[in-house]
């Protein structure tokens, strides 16, 4: 342990050792979707609230996802192949973000880094999750390194259940930090030097916890492909039968996603720090902090604010809805109904997102052929120029469409857990706690489209 | 998911698919108005300046710093900087497809970023640099003092 630390202690000094004259910043982003038009706005809020309606006054009077998974048996065992290329890509992917910051640590246009890190590991990842399950447990890095440093480590349960998600909440926020509001996040070094301090982290809680157990409190890239990867219909899983994939339904593990602490606030952290972007880059947002918007410290003061407003109001819905319900205490609603949040917090990130995936996204054409920014094209592709293939109006469809879908989920699923929890009678009652606030979040999450 | 649930899904999406078809009209003909800039557009555009509406024939809707051109000259935008503060428009909509030159004076040595297109240039300490560009993708675009990390303006392309 202590010479494999070593090591990393090495490759931290290399790239921090390696020139620090400042030049370029930015190479992702820099551009923002045109603001939806209202008539869209409207359509997509109006939607929203009616759809709910529909719901709760529909004759859905039974609990019917609170079983469990489905598994229809439609198994496949031909993919053996995968996780070892999975793994595969995660290390390569991670040595590529290192090698950016040794060689040529300010250069964010021709580097190959800041691509990997904010397009493919932080959108690509979870939007594959989305729709294949979560596959980050094959592809992590992370899991990889802390496997072969502390494979032999006790597992420690008990430590999961003092400290839940937390650590890993905290560990998200501190990337969308890192993302939104940090000075340099756009060097590769930078990146370098965190994917390197985070490696550590993840050697040190998994040291303590175990390998597992570790990475469930503390890795908050697996929490955050854990959650999305339950809205997934299929699920890839390696058993003592080899690796399968297995059908499960949409939305279906949701439900049955463990109840640890803290599993609430990642959620919400989810939501919050996508609210503080759209927020943060809008024209009223300007005008009323004004040259406050470029302080860091003010940055980091409003993202942590805006997540706990976001809390606040989950807190509010959770206590409303615990006394519709006439049973149970604040907390406990709040943490049955946190998987609820999922598919909204999902959609936030995704109508945000994902033109930045799909335009910005195309610097991998040029920095795979260039990773370093040597002059070299390995691929001929070089000087690929982004293409921007798709028109405003199609941008806004999809993006009012991603919001309107992830709250439709997001009131089936509270609707349905409050039939389990409070039975059919209070269950009417107790919901519209909930639904008043996923229609404000939904409200909120067009509104920073809109402005 | 369970059989029974099945009409009700089915009706959700027929309602979706009905609404969003209303939704198509009304903003198939907003957009069009907008591009023919005939009209007012029927869509409040919140901007940083008080934007005077756009009417027949004029490519940019833009404030003090920066010329409108009438068609068919490129629409010239002008920004400069001194001790750290930008004097210009602050936020410029320009129509796509339109040709636009950005002139920046500034008293530092930097290179100017236009964010999403990917344009670069060079200013000397005191020296004045254009880019030009073709406004050929919609959205909004930074404009960035690159060393200095200083934002000059934003450029709505739409």
């Amino acid at each position: 342990m202590i010479r494999r630390l070593s090591v990393l202690g090495f490759v931290v000094a290399a790239v921090t050792a390696v020139g620090t004259t400042p030049a370029h910043a930015h190479g992702i982003g820099g551009r923002e979707d045109l603001p939806v038009p209202l008539e869209l706005f409207i359509v997509g809020a109006g939607l929203a609230i009616v759809v709910s309606f529909l719901v709760v006054a529909s004759r859905w009077t039974t609990p019917r996802m609170q079983d469990g998974p489905f598994d229809r048996s439609s198994r496949l065992t031909v993919l053996g192949a995968l996780p070892p290329l999975l793994k595969l890509i995660g290390l390569v992917g991670l040595a590529l973000v290192l090698l950016g910051g040794i060689i040529d640590g300010t250069e964010s246009r021709n580097n190959i880094g800041p691509v990997l890190v904010f397009v493919f590991f932080w959108l690509v990842v979870p939007y594959l999750a989305v729709v294949l399950g979560d596959l980050w447990p094959y592809a992590s890095p992370f899991r990889s390194i802390a496997r072969w440093a502390n494979g032999d480590r006790q597992e420690r349960p008990d430590l999961l259940a003092d400290f839940g998600v937390w650590p890993a909440t905290v560990a998200f926020v501190a990337f969308t930090w890192l993302e939104l509001v940090s000075p340099d996040n756009v060097f590769p070094r930078t990146l370098a030097i965190a994917a390197i301090v985070y490696t550590l982290y993840v050697l040190v809680i998994t040291a303590v916890a175990g390998v597992e157990t570790g990475l469930r409190i503390g890795e908050a890239f697996a929490t955050y492909n854990r959650l999305i990867g339950s809205i997934a219909p299929i699920a890839v899983e390696r058993g003592e039968h080899g690796v399968r994939v297995v059908h499960r339904g949409w939305l279906r593990a949701l439900p049955a996603l463990p109840e640890g602490k803290g599993v609430a606030a990642f959620t919400v952290a989810m939501i919050g720090t996508v609210t503080y972007d759209g927020a943060s880059s809008s024209t009223w947002w300007g005008e009323a902090f004004g040259d406050l918007t470029r302080e860091t410290w003010f940055g980091t003061v409003a993202l942590v604010a805006v997540v706990m407003l976001v809390g606040l109001a989950y807190l509010a819905a959770s206590w409303a809805a615990a006394r519709l319900a006439g049973t149970g205490a604040t907390l406990d609603v709040a943490r049955r109904f946190a998987h609820t949040l999922v598919p909204i917090g999902f959609a936030y990130a995704f109508a945000h997102y994902f033109t930045l995936m799909l335009f910005e996204g195309q610097l991998l054409f040029r920095t795979a052929s260039d990773p370093f920014g040597l002059g070299w094209d390995l691929f001929g592709t070089a000087d690929w120029v982004s293409v921007q293939f798709l028109p405003s109006l199609a941008i806004w469809y999809i993006q009012v469409a991603t919001i309107v879908a992830g709250h439709i989920a997001g009131v089936v699923l509270s609707h349905d857990r409050a039939l389990a929890d409070f039975g059919r009678e209070r269950a009417t009652t107790s919901q519209y706690a909930m639904l008043v606030l996923m229609v404000l979040l939904t409200s909120v999450g067009l509104l920073i489209l809109a402005g | 998911m369970c059989r029974t649930e099945r009409p009700m899904m089915l009706g959700i999406v027929v309602l979706v698919a009905a609404i969003s078809a209303c939704g198509t009209s009304a903003t198939t003909t907003s957009t069009i108005a907008e591009t023919t800039a005939t009209t007012a557009p029927t869509t409040a555009i919140p901007t940083t300046s008080a934007s005077p509406t756009p009417t027949a024939g004029e490519e940019t809707t833009t404030t003090a710093g920066a010329t409108s051109t009438s068609t068919p000259g490129p629409t010239v935008i002008e920004v400069s900087v001194a001790g750290g503060e930008v004097a210009g428009p602050g936020q410029v909509e320009v129509s796509l497809g339109s040709d636009v030159v950005l002139r920046v004076t500034s008293d530092v040595a930097d290179e100017v970023h236009l964010h999403g297109y990917d344009v670069f240039a060079d200013v000397e300490a005191g020296g004045t640099v254009e880019l030009s560009f073709t406004a050929d993708r919609e959205g909004i675009f930074e404009v960035e003092l690159e060393d200095a990390r200083l934002p000059l303006l934003e450029i709505i392309v739409r």
